[in-house]
C-alpha cells in the first residue's frame, strides 16, 4: 500500500509539473509575441460588449477602431485594453461602453462561469497576473482548471500556426434581424410585468471598470463613458435609478455620452438592446461628424454632444 | 458528481484513504464506509434521490428476507411481483409517465377526441434505470433460489448503492457483486495499479474522444438541414464514437475505481466496433444490460426455443424493450426494432454464434473478409445510432433522407461555430484514428491498456501514461454530461 501511494504521489507530482509547463511555457512565449496592433491612424478606440459592438460601425468613423466584443466583461476588457494601449501609442481617446447590464450581478457570470471562461480564458490567460487568475480560481475552481486545459491547447495551436493576432475584426455590427422579431419583442416587453429593480451590483465588474479607467488615465488617454442606444421597452432599464446614482457617485469626473435615447425608430434596432446595420450606420455617421467637430473632445464636450443629439433627426442621414 | 470533475478528484482519494487506513479494521466498517460514501456521491446530485434508493434498498432487502422464510409458491410469487411492481413502477412514473400520457392523448386525437392531461414536471433521478435493474436481479435470483438472501443489511445497501457503478452501470448481478461484500477486502497492489490504468483509459475515452466527438456531432445533428449527405454520415460516425467513448469510458472508470477498493466488476464493453456481425456486437456492447434482458426476459419467454414465430416474437420483444429502457421516445423503440431486424436473419439461420473469438486473434491485421464484415457491421450500427441520437422520429427521417442525397459523396465539412467558416474537423478524425489503433492493439485484454503490464520498464509505462494525460489536457473537449446519465 505504501509503495502504491508513493508511486501515485510521485506520478501526480510529475504530472503537475508537466501540466504547469504546458500552461506556462506557451503563455510566456506568446506574451512577448502577442499582436494587438490597430490601424496606424487610430486615435480613438471603443471598448465594451455587444451593445457598442453593434452600435458603432468604425468603417464610417475616421481614426476610430471598435474593439468591443459580445459577452465581454470588464475583467477581459481591461486585459485587452492594457495590451492595446501598449502597442498603439497613437491612441488619444478610449470610449468605454457603460450601460445598465454592466453593473448587474450577471456580470459575475460573464467573468467566471463555465461558458464564458471557455471562451475568454484561453484568449487572455497569457496576459493575466496571479491576482487575476486567483480571482477566477477562487470563484470557479473547476472552470479554472478546465479552462487552463483549453488555454494550453489554444496557445500551442497559436504557436504552431504562428497566429499571434489577438484583435478580431468586429462583425456583429452587421446584424440585420427580422423586423418582425423586434415587433414581437416589443409586444412581449409591453405585456411583461415590470421587473423588480435589481438592487444587486457586480462588484468585480465595477472594480475592473475602475482599473480600466485608471489605466487609461495613467497612460494619458482621455476616457469617455458611452451608453449605446437602447429601445425604450428594453427591460434592462429597470435598474436605471441605481445606474444613474452609481455613475454620479463614482464616475462623475468622467465625460459621459448617453446615446441611450438617441432618436432612432424601430427599423434601426436588431432587438431591444442592439442596433442593426442600419442603426449602426446612422449613429456612426453622426458620431463621425461629432468627432470631427472642433467642439467635440474639448473639455466640456458632454453638453455639446447632448445638444447635437437633440438636433439630430433621422432625415439628416 | 461527474467522474471527470474536481469534486470526484477530491472525493475519491479521501474515500480511498479512509477505506484502507481507517475502515480496514473490519468488514462492517468497510461496508459502512462504502454505503456512506455512496450516499454522499448520489446525494451530491440531489439529496431527494436518496429517498428513492433507500426505498428500493429496503423493499428488496425485505422481499429477500421474506423469500428466505416463505415456502408457499403463491406467497413467494406475491413477494417477487411486489418487488417487480414497485421497482418498475417507480421507473414507469419517473421515466415513462409523460410519454404514455402524450401518446394516449395523440391516439385519442386521431379519433377527433380532444383530451387534456397534466404531464408531470419531475426530474429523472440519475441512475434509476441501473439500480432498479440491479435490485430486481437480486429479488429474481433469490426467488429462483440461485442466490441465498442476505441478512446483512449494510452489505446489501453497499451492493445497491456502490458508488462506482451506481449511476451508469455496469448493472451488476447480485451473485457476482454481493458476495464480495461478505469478505474483508485486502489491498492488492497489482489490482489497484490495473484499476488506475483503467481509470486513465476511461478518462481518455470520455474527455478526448467522447467530448470532442460530441461537439461536432451536436453541431451536425442540431443543424442537419444545413449539411451535405457526407457531413451527415460523418455526424453519425462521430456520434457512434461519442456514445462508445462516453459509455465505455464511464464503465472503465467505474470498473477501475472498484478495483481500487478491492472489487471486481464484470466487463461491460468488449471492443464492440470490431464485431463481424450484429450478434457479436450485442455480445460485446453494454454486456451487463443485454445479459440482464437475456436472463430475465428472453429466456423466460422461451428464448430461441420454439418455432420461428416464437423466435421472431421474442427477439423483437427483447430489442424493443431494450430500446425503450434507454428512453421514453419512439426513436429508442425504432432503434431497438432495427437491431432486431439486423439480428433475426442470423438467429433464424443459426449463424448468431459464428464469431465468438477475438477478431484476427494473434495477428496484427484482420483479413480482407473480416475487415469487410467489421465495416459492414459498423455501418449498420451507425445507421441505427441515427435514431438513437435524433430528437424525434421526424428528425431521424429527415436526417436519413438528407443523407441519401446527391451530396453523399462530396467532401464533408462543418461550419465552425465562432467564425462560420467551413472546416474539416481533422483533429478529431486523427484522434479517433489513434483511438481505434490503440483499441485494436489491446483488443485481447479487458480494456485497451491492460496489456501495458507486460512492458517491463516502468519508464516506458509511465511515458505512455504521461502521454495520455498530456493528450487529456491538450484535447480536453468542452465538458459534456455522460450520455447514459439520462437513462
Amino acid at each position: 500500500m505504501r509503495h502504491f501511494l508513493k508511486l501515485t504521489l510521485l506520478f501526480s507530482l510529475l504530472l503537475l509539473v508537466v501540466a504547469a509547463l504546458l500552461v506556462e511555457v506557451p503563455e510566456h512565449y506568446l506574451s512577448g509575441k502577442a499582436d494587438f496592433k490597430l490601424p496606424a491612424n487610430t486615435k480613438h478606440i471603443v471598448v465594451g460588449h455587444s451593445h457598442s459592438e453593434c452600435a458603432i460601425d468604425d468603417s464610417f468613423i475616421e481614426d476610430l477602431t471598435n474593439v468591443s466584443e459580445s459577452g465581454e466583461a470588464y475583467f477581459y476588457t481591461y486585459l485587452k485594453t492594457r495590451e492595446i494601449l501598449k502597442q498603439n501609442p497613437s491612441i488619444e481617446t478610449v470610449f468605454i461602453e457603460f450601460t445598465n447590464n454592466q453593473i448587474a450581478p450577471i456580470m459575475d457570470d460573464w467573468t467566471w462561469d463555465d461558458e464564458h471562461l471557455n471562451h475568454w480564458y484561453p484568449k487572455y490567460s497569457t496576459f493575466m497576473g496571479v491576482k487575476d487568475k486567483f480571482l477566477i480560481a477562487s470563484n470557479n475552481f473547476s472552470g479554472y482548471v478546465s479552462s487552463n486545459s483549453l488555454s494550453s491547447s489554444e496557445n500551442i495551436k497559436r504557436i504552431l500556426t504562428k497566429n499571434h493576432e489577438y484583435i478580431n475584426p468586429v462583425r456583429a455590427n452587421k446584424l440585420w434581424g427580422d423586423p418582425h422579431l423586434l415587433d414581437s419583442l416589443i409586444i412581449d416587453a409591453t405585456k411583461k410585468k415590470k421587473t423588480k429593480k435589481n438592487a444587486g451590483l457586480s462588484n468585480v465588474n465595477l472594480t475592473y471598470l475602475n482599473k480600466l479607467i485608471q489605466l487609461c488615465k495613467k497612460e494619458g488617454k482621455r476616457v469617455i463613458l458611452i451608453r449605446s442606444p437602447l429601445h425604450e421597452k428594453y427591460q434592462g432599464l429597470s435598474n436605471e435609478s441605481i445606474y444613474q446614482k452609481l455613475r454620479k457617485n463614482r464616475f462623475s469626473d468622467l465625460e459621459y455620452y448617453d446615446f441611450s435615447k438617441f432618436p432612432l425608430d424601430n427599423s434601426n434596432f436588431y432587438d431591444l438592446e442592439h442596433l442593426n446595420e442600419k442603426g449602426a450606420r446612422t449613429l456612426s455617421k453622426w458620431f463621425d461628424e461629432i468627432l470631427n467637430d472642433t467642439n467635440a473632445l474639448q473639455s466640456d464636450s458632454e453638453e455639446f454632444v447632448k445638444s447635437e443629439m437633440l438636433k439630430f433627426t433621422e432625415v439628416d442621414n | 458528481m461527474l467522474f471527470n470533475s474536481i469534486d470526484f478528484a477530491v472525493f475519491l482519494p479521501i474515500v480511498f484513504i479512509l477505506y484502507w487506513f481507517v475502515a480496514n479494521k473490519n468488514l462492517s466498517l468497510q461496508n459502512a464506509l462504502i454505503v456512506a460514501a455512496s450516499y454522499l456521491f448520489y446525494g451530491w446530485w440531489d439529496w431527494r434521490f436518496l429517498i428513492l434508493i433507500l426505498s428500493s434498498t429496503l423493499i428488496d432487502y425485505f422481499v429477500g428476507r421474506g423469500l428466505a422464510t416463505q415456502e408457499d409458491k403463491f406467497r413467494r410469487k406475491v413477494l417477487l411481483w411486489t418487488s417487480i411492481f414497485i421497482n418498475l413502477g417507480v421507473l414507469a412514473v419517473f421515466k415513462y409517465f409523460n410519454f404514455f400520457i402524450d401518446n394516449f392523448i395523440s391516439a385519442f386525437s386521431l379519433f377527433g377526441v380532444e383530451m387534456k392531461a397534466n404531464s408531470l414536471n419531475i426530474i429523472l433521478p440519475v441512475g434509476i434505470s441501473f439500480y432498479t435493474f440491479q435490485t430486481l436481479s437480486y429479488s429474481i435470483d433469490v426467488y429462483r433460489r440461485k442466490l441465498k438472501p442476505t441478512k446483512d443489511f449494510i452489505a446489501f445497501s453497499a451492493f445497491v448503492s456502490f458508488f462506482p457503478q451506481l449511476v451508469a452501470g455496469p448493472i451488476e448481478r447480485a451473485s457476482n457483486l454481493l458476495p464480495q461484500f461478505y469478505a474483508k477486502r485486502n489491498f492488492d497492489y497489482s489490482r489497484a495499479v490495473d484499476g488506475m490504468r483503467q481509470i486513465l483509459w476511461g478518462l481518455f475515452k470520455k474527455i478526448v474522444i467522447a467530448d470532442n466527438c460530441a461537439e461536432y456531432a451536436n453541431i451536425i445533428f442540431n443543424n442537419s438541414a444545413d449539411y451535405s449527405g457526407s457531413t451527415l454520415v460523418l455526424g453519425a460516425v462521430l456520434f457512434a464514437f461519442q456514445i462508445y467513448g462516453d459509455f465505455s469510458g464511464y464503465s472503465d472508470i467505474a470498473i477501475g475505481t472498484s478495483r481500487l477498493f478491492g472489487f471486481d466488476l464484470k466487463q461491460n464493453f468488449n471492443f464492440p466496433y470490431f464485431s463481424r456481425d450484429i450478434a457479436e456486437f450485442w455480445r460485446r456492447w453494454h454486456i451487463s444490460l443485454s445479459t440482464w434482458f437475456r436472463d430475465y426476459v428472453y429466456i423466460p419467454l422461451g428464448g430461441s426455443r420454439g418455432g420461428i414465430w416464437m423466435k421472431v416474437r421474442n427477439t423483437f420483444i427483447i430489442f424493443i424493450i431494450s430500446g425503450f429502457w434507454h428512453g421514453a421516445n419512439w426513436t429508442f423503440i425504432v432503434w431497438g426494432a432495427l437491431n432486431a431486424v439486423y439480428f433475426l436473419p442470423l438467429l433464424l439461420s443459426n449463424n448468431n454464434r459464428v464469431n465468438i473469438d477475438t477478431v484476427a486473434k494473434g495477428k496484427y491485421l484482420p483479413s480482407i473478409k473480416d475487415l469487410g464484415l467489421i465495416l459492414l457491421t459498423f455501418s449498420l450500427t451507425v445507421f441505427a445510432w441515427i435514431f438513437f441520437r435524433a430528437d424525434n422520429m421526424e428528425h431521424a427521417i429527415s436526417y436519413i433522407s438528407s443523407m441519401y442525397s446527391s451530396t453523399l459523396f462530396s467532401l464533408p465539412y462543418i461550419f465552425e461555430p465562432q467564425t462560420g467558416l467551413q472546416i474539416i474537423p481533422k483533429t478529431i478524425l486523427v484522434l479517433v484514428a489513434f483511438f481505434v489503433f490503440i483499441e485494436w492493439i489491446g483488443r485481447d485484454g479487458q480494456f485497451a491498456l491492460s496489456g501495458i503490464v507486460n512492458l517491463k520498464k516502468r519508464a516506458f509505462r509511465w511515458s505512455i501514461y504521461l502521454t495520455l494525460c498530456v493528450m487529456i489536457i491538450l484535447f480536453h473537449g468542452k465538458q459534456q454530461e455522460f450520455i447514459y446519465f439520462q437513462f
